[in-house]
């Protein structure tokens, strides 16, 4: 059993020794948040083990945040548990660096200094590692648990010749990390978890039903429903045999048929080439052909013959040209023939020109001048000559030829006396004439001469004459301008008239110059024109040759055109029926055979569409075939394996179906009848053995008390409905709509859901007090708070005591929170329980008030700040009774 | 008696077991072994074994053929896992065996104890035995269907389809006459019977040593009616596949198969196992926490001495209720509270007067109120309270006595 609990250097406690085997009660007091539930709680390290189901204050798991905060070091702090059994033996746990709780077993008592050391007057708690080295040098084995299953293995032990920490009943069942005794034991670790639904499972963990129940998996449905599916296949199967056969019949007949076109194809493929090859052959020779005389009808027949008819044209035209020729020189000799002599045209002609010219110039010359200025230049010019006729008589009276005998000196002079020299500058004036006077000395004035002064020439008189002559001439023309000015159109006229006669005049004496070409032209045409006329009679009579040859060549054409078409047409025809059977898309298969193309082609016509007919219908029926089987197979060849496979094995899987649909029916109902009798089993087991312990309790005023157990209908119901199923039936599809015990099944079925033992029932209490029996519900309070929490705690520990071998070294401690709770009376009850049954109960109070009744009570003293609580064993902080007192019941 | 060593006999075992395989092998197919096949099996090893065959009780001669004892036999199937499949008669007589039984448990239940408890062990037995024929008959068609499955022959589906055909009327129907609860001949329903009739005597027996034996019967049928329920679910999902057309010749799924019926022959790959922690995760701190821890040297963990405590007040309600009884009657109770705090120490704290209240509510007192504004003024260090004035008398004795 426990003898005591020390934790060393956790968050909250420096050092912690409680000593739990000298008294049958313990109270815990303490202020509030000083550590009470931290100490107690500490006992699921060693009775539950697995975090996950370790309950800490307000239910928290035994998660890492809990492990660090019993372990804040990984190197030194403790918490051990020191127990006898057959001997004393400690459990050490530790923290290790990732965060869990690592067991070891030292085979001795525990006692400070295995694990204080004094240093330099201190107490300090030894590090893992100095411990481990002085627990081997003062020899004492340290044994490190592997796992904590192990841990867990030794902890709870069946019988009581072992060193276990809780001896159990051998009905006790382990499961992995827990048994039944660690699933109920949590609720005596933290009492507040003892509910209704607890207390139920208590019930059933004492009993061991907790694992009982149903699972309606949708395996199970699943299962069900394949077999239903096969069954509904094999009745397909069964129904389509008749169509599955004509089937089978119809593709065999396509077999054959495809084999039998396969021969044709290859008959066909054989034949076709050699016959193309030739047909090819002879079409080339015959384009060849056609080629060769259409290169010879348009190359050379009909250029020749175009060649001819030009030719001939040609001097048709030439003879023609010749005809004309020769008539206009006969004409052109006849006109001349006709003309006056050369001589007498000469003359002509030279008369016309004089007239001509003359008329020419004097239409010329009155084109600028009107009439009235002739008449005014013919009446200058007779003044003219007057003026002049006068100088020539009066020449040697005048001034100037007898102011100087000298030439040069006149000339001076003469100059002098122009105006000339009185447009000279006046910077020759040398001195100015002040005075005129009636002779001319030029006065007294003085004028330079220019340098170089070059005098005016005088007119000569025979200048003058031939001035005067001219001034006459002048005036004659002019007269005779005047009438040609007064009616120039007449002259016009004239001069026209005189113009053609001049050209008639030429063109005659020209016309005359050819007469002897004419004459031997004339000559030369004659001769040219019967040449031509005989070679045009030689070329019409080639012509008429070449012309037959040309119309026999262009009849051959017609025959060789036709002739190729028809081998191209043929060829054509065969690419055509060579195409069809490639799309036929075969595998040739080789065959003997003496029938021509044609005769292949037709019979690979017929089969081809018998085959195609035949195909048509048979994979309309495998299409239905499947469609009715629900089949995805391309394969017909394997398809009809499939289905002969079928039809083959039909009875056997009808059996087969049968024996497994009882099997599963079988798998519902001998569950659901064995939980229904397990239940009867559990009922008596409460009704026999677990009340008649509960009957022996007394609390407060309750005489007795009992379990009653009240079946939930509804689902006991289910359970007979299930367990009368005998035997699905194939039909079973149809029947989980009608019958009633399928249709609950089902419901099951569907929802996956299980059938839990604790579903079948619900409990409640039957106290008999004052006599009376009454019925109270456990999900409320039942009387009062300490009533209550009594009357679960008690149930709580029946269970308990029925899975632990009940020895006094084989003690259970548990806790009870809250204690105030409970009544002084209930309370010296409840350990008067708690010591028959061999249970320690360490309690704890929300006060800091001693409750009567305890054996011992552990004072707990608020350390100074910053510092942890310290718990010894004895003095100060342990107060005892005297053991006479407790008897106060009495 | 056998003279060898049982260590010499098991080292026998090792050393010659492939003999004694193929002579199992033959005693399983002929039911004897033939003295020229003995023989064969023996110079085909090369080994003169026939004296220790039989000093060791291992084979026995029968007539002039030999087979293997009966224990030995047993031993080499069920380590070879190649069980002879029970015909439907034999498990029949096993439900006949516990019947008979049964109804003689039930008879002398009440007669001699150790008969009783004989016979209760006889019939774990034959439940014992009787589980254990249905597991091997489930064995061996898991091996012959996971042949099957696998297709590691290559058998045809019609083939198949009778052998699975042929096992399910084999093994299941068997199966389910056994548990088939509507039939109230069926092992099932026996097994059910008894396990009433257990679970009542493992209540109420009055030996502890019989009803010790019931208990573990009682479990034991429990367990038996689980696990022939087990084994018709097993065959159930074993042969249901079967009958289906299935494409076993997968060969990721013969490999399977394969490795399922001999999983310890090769080690397979330890598949990977991630753990995910994010940096928000509420464990971090603490991961972080221990990560740094492996690389700083812990600090001593001084335990610090008991400090002198300081004198505290404790509520010891039973010290007062004697206090209070001896003073009975009082006339004023919280007068009389006032006096007895006093007595002790100076300092009268609201704390202190209220938990002295609570004996007001001890059953053995009974108290009194005088008129509605009796009223008394109590001076605590914190308040001054007004409080009625109750007068506590004995529970029952009139105050003037």
């Amino acid at each position: 059993m426990l003898k005591r609990l020390i934790i060393l250097n956790s968050t909250t406690y420096g050092k912690a020794i409680v000593k739990l085997d000298d008294s049958d009660s313990i109270q815990l007091v303490g202020p509030n948040n000083i550590g009470k539930s931290t100490f107690i709680y500490a006992l699921n390290f060693l009775f539950i083990i697995d975090g996950k189901k370790m309950a800490f204050v307000d239910n928290k798991p035994g998660d890492k945040e809990t492990v660090h905060h019993y372990f804040p070091s990984s190197t030194n702090s403790y918490i051990i548990f020191e127990i006898y059994k057959q001997s004393y033996y400690c459990i050490l746990l530790k923290r290790n660096s990732e965060g869990e709780v690592e067991y070891y077993r030292v085979d001795r008592e525990y006692s400070d200094d295995m694990f204080i050391k004094n240093k330099n007057g201190q107490q300090v708690v030894m590090k893992f590692d100095d411990l481990k080295t002085q627990f081997a040098a003062d020899g004492i084995e340290l044994y490190a648990f592997k796992d904590k299953r192990e841990v867990f293995n030794f902890v709870y032990q069946r019988g009581n010749r072992n060193n276990g920490v809780i001896w159990l009943e051998d009905t006790v069942m382990s499961d992995g990390l827990s048994n039944n005794f660690s699933k109920v034991y949590r609720y005596l670790i933290n009492s507040k978890l003892i509910t209704n639904k607890t207390l139920k499972e208590s019930l059933m963990i004492a009993d061991n039903r907790d694992n009982e129940g149903i699972n309606f998996s949708q395996k199970s449905k699943k299962d069900i429903h394949d077999l239903l599916r096969i069954n509904e296949e094999i009745k397909t199967i069964s129904d389509i045999q008749k169509d599955f056969f004509e089937f089978r019949e119809e593709l065999n007949l396509y077999k054959a048929k495809t084999k039998n076109l396969a021969e044709l194809v290859f008959l066909f493929n054989s034949r076709y080439s050699p016959t193309l090859t030739e047909l090819e052959m002879q079409a080339l020779q015959k384009k060849q052909e056609l080629d060769k005389t259409q290169f010879e009808l348009n190359e050379k027949l009909i250029p020749k013959k175009q060649k001819l008819d030009r030719e001939i044209g040609g001097n048709e035209v030439e003879l023609k040209q010749i005809s004309e020729d020769q008539l206009e020189l006969q004409q052109q000799i006849a006109e001349i023939n006709s003309y006056e002599g050369v001589q007498f045209l000469n003359q002509q002609l030279a008369n016309f020109d004089k007239v001509r010219k003359d008329t020419e110039i004097n239409l010329t010359r009155v084109e600028r001048y009107t009439v009235k200025q002739i008449q005014q230049k013919i009446a200058d010019l007779k003044a003219s000559i007057g003026k002049l006729d006068a100088q020539v008589k009066g020449y040697s009276n005048q001034l100037i030829h007898k102011i100087t005998a000298n030439q040069k000196d006149r000339e001076v002079l003469n100059f002098i006396l122009s105006t000339d020299f009185s447009s000279q500058s006046s910077e020759l004036i040398s001195k100015e004439i002040t005075k005129l006077g009636s002779l001319m000395k030029l006065f007294d004035g003085e004028i330079k001469l220019p340098k170089g002064l070059k005098g005016s020439p005088i007119e000569s008189i025979e200048d003058l004459k031939e001035k005067l002559t001219e001034f006459k001439k002048e005036r004659e023309e002019y007269e005779k301008l005047l009438p040609v000015a007064v009616d120039f159109e007449k002259a016009q006229k004239k001069l026209d008239e005189v113009k053609e006669q001049i050209e008639e005049a030429k063109m005659k004496i020209a016309k005359l110059k050819t007469k002897p070409g004419l004459d031997k032209e004339l000559t030369k045409q004659n001769g040219l024109f019967k040449t031509i006329s005989e070679k045009k009679e030689q070329l019409e009579k080639d012509l008429k040759t070449l012309n037959a040859e040309v119309t026999r060549k262009s009849n051959s054409i017609t025959v060789l055109t036709e002739a190729k078409d028809d081998l191209y047409r043929r060829i054509a025809e065969l690419k055509v029926w060579k195409e069809e059977v490639e799309k036929i898309n075969i595998v040739p298969v080789k065959v003997e055979s003496k029938d021509t193309l044609n005769d292949i082609y037709s019979k690979l016509r017929m089969v081809g569409t018998d085959r195609e007919q035949i195909k048509s219908n048979k994979d309309r029926a495998f299409d239905n075939l499947k469609y009715r089987i629900n089949s995805t197979e391309s394969d017909e060849d394997n398809f009809i394996k499939f289905i002969e496979d079928e039809i083959a094995c039909l009875d056997e899987k009808q059996k087969s179906i049968d024996t497994i649909l009882q099997a599963i029916s079988t798998q519902f109902a001998n569950p659901a009848y064995t939980l229904l009798k397990r239940y009867g089993e559990f009922k008596e087991y409460i009704d026999t053995k677990f009340n008649n312990k509960l009957a022996q309790i007394k609390i407060s005023d309750i005489e007795s008390l009992k379990i009653v157990l009240n079946e939930t209908t509804r689902v006991i119901d289910d359970l007979k409905k299930i367990s009368s199923i005998q035997e699905f039936s194939p039909q079973a599809r149809l029947d989980f709509d009608q019958s009633e015990n399928l249709k609950t099944l089902n419901g099951y079925l569907d929802s996956g859901k299980k059938i839990e033992f604790e579903e079948l029932f619900d409990i409640e209490l039957q106290l008999t007090k004052g006599g009376k029996e009454k019925i109270v519900d456990l999900k409320e309070q039942v009387e009062s708070t300490g009533t209550d929490i009594m009357i679960r705690l008690v149930i709580i520990m029946s269970v308990i005591n029925r899975l632990a071998i009940d020895d006094k070294n084989n003690k259970v401690t548990i806790t009870i929170d809250e204690i105030a709770r409970v009544d002084g009376k209930n309370r010296l009850e409840l350990f008067r329980f708690c010591k028959e049954h061999n249970f320690i109960p360490v309690c704890t109070s929300t006060e800091e008030t001693i409750l009567d009744g305890f054996d011992k009570y552990i004072l707990m003293f608020r350390p100074q700040k910053g510092k942890k609580v310290n718990l010894n064993e004895g003095y100060p902080n342990v107060m005892t009774h005297d053991k006479t007192e407790v008897n106060e019941e009495a | 008696m056998i003279k060898a060593e049982p260590k010499t006999i098991l080292s026998f075992l090792w050393t010659y077991f492939e003999v004694l395989r193929d002579l199992f092998d033959l005693q399983q197919d002929n039911e004897v072994i033939r003295k020229e096949a003995f023989q064969a099996v023996l110079h085909q090893h090369k080994k003169d074994i026939k004296l220790q065959l039989m000093e060791y009780k291992i084979v026995r001669q029968v007539n002039d053929d030999y087979e293997l004892r009966d224990v030995y036999y047993k031993l080499i199937e069920f380590i070879l896992f190649e069980f002879r499949p029970l015909l439907p008669e034999e498990i029949d007589k096993f439900g006949n065996a516990i019947t008979e039984l049964f109804r003689k448990i039930k008879k002398g239940v009440d007669s001699d104890r150790d008969i009783l408890l004989e016979r209760l062990k006889a019939l774990s037995v034959q439940i014992k035995e009787f589980s254990d024929a249905v597991e091997k008959n489930s064995i061996r068609l898991l091996n012959e269907t996971r042949d099957l499955k696998g297709n590691v022959h290559r058998v045809d589906y019609r083939e198949k389809i009778q052998k699975a055909s042929f096992w399910i009327e084999y093994y299941i129907i068997p199966l389910n006459r056994i548990l088939d609860v509507n039939h109230s001949q069926s092992i099932s329903n026996k097994l059910l019977n008894i396990s009433e009739f257990a679970n009542q005597r493992r209540l109420n027996y009055d030996d502890e040593g019989v009803r010790q034996a019931f208990e573990k019967l009682y479990h034991l049928l429990i367990q038996t009616n689980d696990d022939v329920l087990r084994q018709s679910k097993i065959l159930t999902n074993e042969l249901l596949p079967l009958i289906e057309r299935i494409r076993t010749e997968s060969q990721i799924l013969t490999g399977w198969i394969e490795f399922l019926k001999n999983p310890y022959r090769v080690t397979p790959p330890k598949l990977l196992k991630m753990e995910l922690d994010s940096p928000y995760s509420n464990k971090i701190y603490l991961n972080t926490f221990e990560y740094f821890e492996q690389f700083t040297g812990s600090d001593d963990a001084i335990i610090d001495d008991d400090q002198e405590e300081t004198e505290r007040w404790i509520f010891k309600k039973k010290k007062y209720k004697e206090e209070l009884v001896k003073s009975l009657p009082i006339v004023n109770f919280f007068e009389w509270c006032n006096k007895q705090l006093k007595s002790e120490d100076k300092h009268i704290t609201n704390e202190k007067l209220f938990a002295l209240t609570c004996l007001l509510f001890e059953d053995d007192l009974e108290v009194t109120a005088y008129n509605k504004d009796a009223t008394v003024k109590i001076k605590t260090e914190t308040a001054n309270l007004n409080v009625p004035k109750l007068k506590v008398t004995q529970n029952g004795i009139p105050a003037e006595s």
